[in-house]
């Protein structure tokens, strides 16, 4: 597992602009390496994982917002990890160590990013065949397909089975595996009708924040993005911008797995005709920011608003949610998001990856802690079976369809 | 020090201002006096964070989250003042008081935690 827990779905609610950058040199009571027994290689590996593991480590010590660390004795983690992480083989084993020792922080955004990930971070695109899975049944259901990716183009659809990937079958704990632009995966999918499909999938980079929009009966719309970039924020205000006379709008954030806080906070200002608060974060030091909706340029979208919501949708997607929720501004429908909300920042690490570090706290104005709770939905709809799926109904969409529709 | 007063008076409305709307200038301004209390906290004078917090208190114009607020840092600040019995009570004033705010969850964890913590 290269890419970590809820953190891996949350994306980060990153609040990049506050930076993350380091003025001294990282330093951990992690043992140091006696490099003098070890081969010139070794020896440089180990030092370049030491410098590494120093700065995740050192920036959890300067910047967690738990001041407590969950209960941990956080310089012990660093003796007992430390020599683990010196002597990774490679950069996977590395990572897989770091995340080890931050998981047992056990927040949803915490995590160390190895480069590659870290890279996709940075592009906000991914490499991918363009295929969301969804465990069911004792399956790997096709939950959704992106449109531009070439599995779309290949005739996958949702509600297929996918079985084996490059001739291993799928287990219990499938996770993205290492894939790289323009590398050919063969994927093995089971249809409706028993047959079986096997496909050469090209991989490509697709954008993280898939951005959809269409008109529903009755003059509304319906409006999908999957992640708080600029771009996406700029890109919903157009629409909204656009259809302002729409008397009433569904939002999807169900596979909407967070981002950047200003993006979060200006989504919220779309909706709104003025400033509203919309969370208070704190930090280690127990400083607390208020934070609210930005308006500038708001499209103050009025008509009616329904906002699906899934257990992907997760951070800053439950800022927004929330915001709407607790403002009385929209109904929620679908189920319980993820509870993946705390305020993290990146900062590069020495090898190019990144690490993620949660330094704020976040409470909503009603005075809600989401982390590990997730935000109830007011109307709850069950997750679409395999069978709708195949058949192409979207019960959610029914529901704030006939939630709109009702005076 | 009246003229750091003024000199974060002045920052805050010059953010405000950069901001979008009347709203927002009047929420950052009324936030002031908080945020210089919150100084005075940090420096230790726990007695001119007092009057900030008690001037600020006595606007009749304060949006609710800024009355809920004002309220949960005067708490803060007689625990500084190390009035630990007047402390509990203002908590369980901003619970009471001020519930569904992120004030009445912090005043809830801090009376969690002066619960546990071991008798002086």
């Amino acid at each position: 597992m290269n890419f970590p827990r809820r953190a891996a779905l949350a994306l980060a609610w990153v609040l990049a602009l506050f930076g993350g950058g380091c003025t001294a040199v990282p330093v951990s009571p992690a043992p140091r390496v006696d490099v003098t027994a070890l081969s010139k290689t070794d020896a440089e590996r180990a030092q370049a994982n030491l410098r590494v593991f120093d700065t995740v480590w050192d920036t959890v010590h300067r910047k967690y917002y738990d001041p407590t660390f969950n209960g941990l004795d956080w310089a012990e983690t660093a003796r007992t990890y430390g020599p683990r992480a010196t002597s990774a083989p490679d950069s996977h084993a590395l990572y897989d160590t770091l995340n080890e020792m931050l998981g047992k922080l056990a927040d949803s955004h915490t995590a160390a990013l190895e480069p590659r990930d870290a890279n996709e971070e940075r592009t906000g695109q991914r490499a991918v065949v363009g295929l969301r899975l969804r465990r069911a049944d004792g399956h790997w259901i096709v939950d959704d397909v992106d449109p531009g990716g070439t599995a779309a183009r290949a005739g996958v659809r949702p509600g297929w089975i996918a079985v084996r990937r490059d001739g291993v079958e799928l287990g219990e704990r499938y996770s993205r595996p290492n894939q790289l632009p323009g590398q050919v995966v063969r994927w093995e999918f089971l249809t409706p009708d028993g047959r079986t499909v096997v496909l050469d999938l090209k991989v490509q980079p697709l954008p993280i924040a898939r951005l959809e929009t269409h008109d529903l009966p009755g003059g509304l719309v319906y409006i999908r993005f999957d992640g708080f970039t600029l771009t996406a924020t700029r890109w919903l205000s157009q629409q909204l911008e656009q259809h302002h006379a729409a008397p009433g709008v569904v939002l999807d954030l169900r596979h909407n797995s967070g981002g950047l806080i200003f993006s979060a906070l200006s989504a919220v200002g779309e909706f709104f005709p003025q400033a509203v608060p919309v969370i208070v974060t704190l930090d280690q030091k127990g400083d607390r920011t208020r934070w609210a909706s930005f308006q500038l340029g708001s499209a103050h979208y009025a008509g009616r608003l329904v906002v699906l919501t899934s257990g992907q949708t997760a951070s800053a997607a439950e800022i927004l949610s929330a915001a709407l929720q607790e403002n009385g501004r929209a109904k929620i429908v679908g189920r319980r998001t993820a509870g993946a909300l705390l305020a993290a920042v990146q900062a590069s690490l020495p090898d190019k990856g990144l690490v993620q570090v949660s330094e704020y706290d976040v409470i909503t104005m009603r005075g809600k802690r989401l982390e590990g709770v997730g935000l109830e939905p007011d109307l709850t709809v069950p997750v679409r079976t395999a069978d709708q799926l195949r058949a192409d109904e979207d019960p959610e969409l029914a529901a704030a369809l006939t939630l709109l529709s009702s005076p | 020090m009246k003229a750091s007063r003024l000199g974060l008076a002045a920052m805050l409305l010059s953010i405000a201002l950069a901001g979008p709307g009347c709203a927002t200038v009047k929420l950052n301004v009324q936030v002031g006096g908080l945020l210089v209390a919150y100084a005075d906290m940090k420096k230790g004078r726990f007695d001119e964070a007092m009057k900030e917090v008690e001037r600020v208190e006595q606007r009749t114009d304060l949006p609710p989250e800024v009355r809920s607020e004002a309220a949960y840092v005067k708490a803060r600040v007689l625990e500084g003042q190390k009035k630990l019995p007047e402390a509990i009570a203002q908590y369980r004033f901003v619970v009471e008081n001020h519930p569904n705010t992120p004030d009445s969850y912090l005043a809830q964890k801090r009376l969690r935690e002066l619960a546990a913590a071991p008798a002086p």
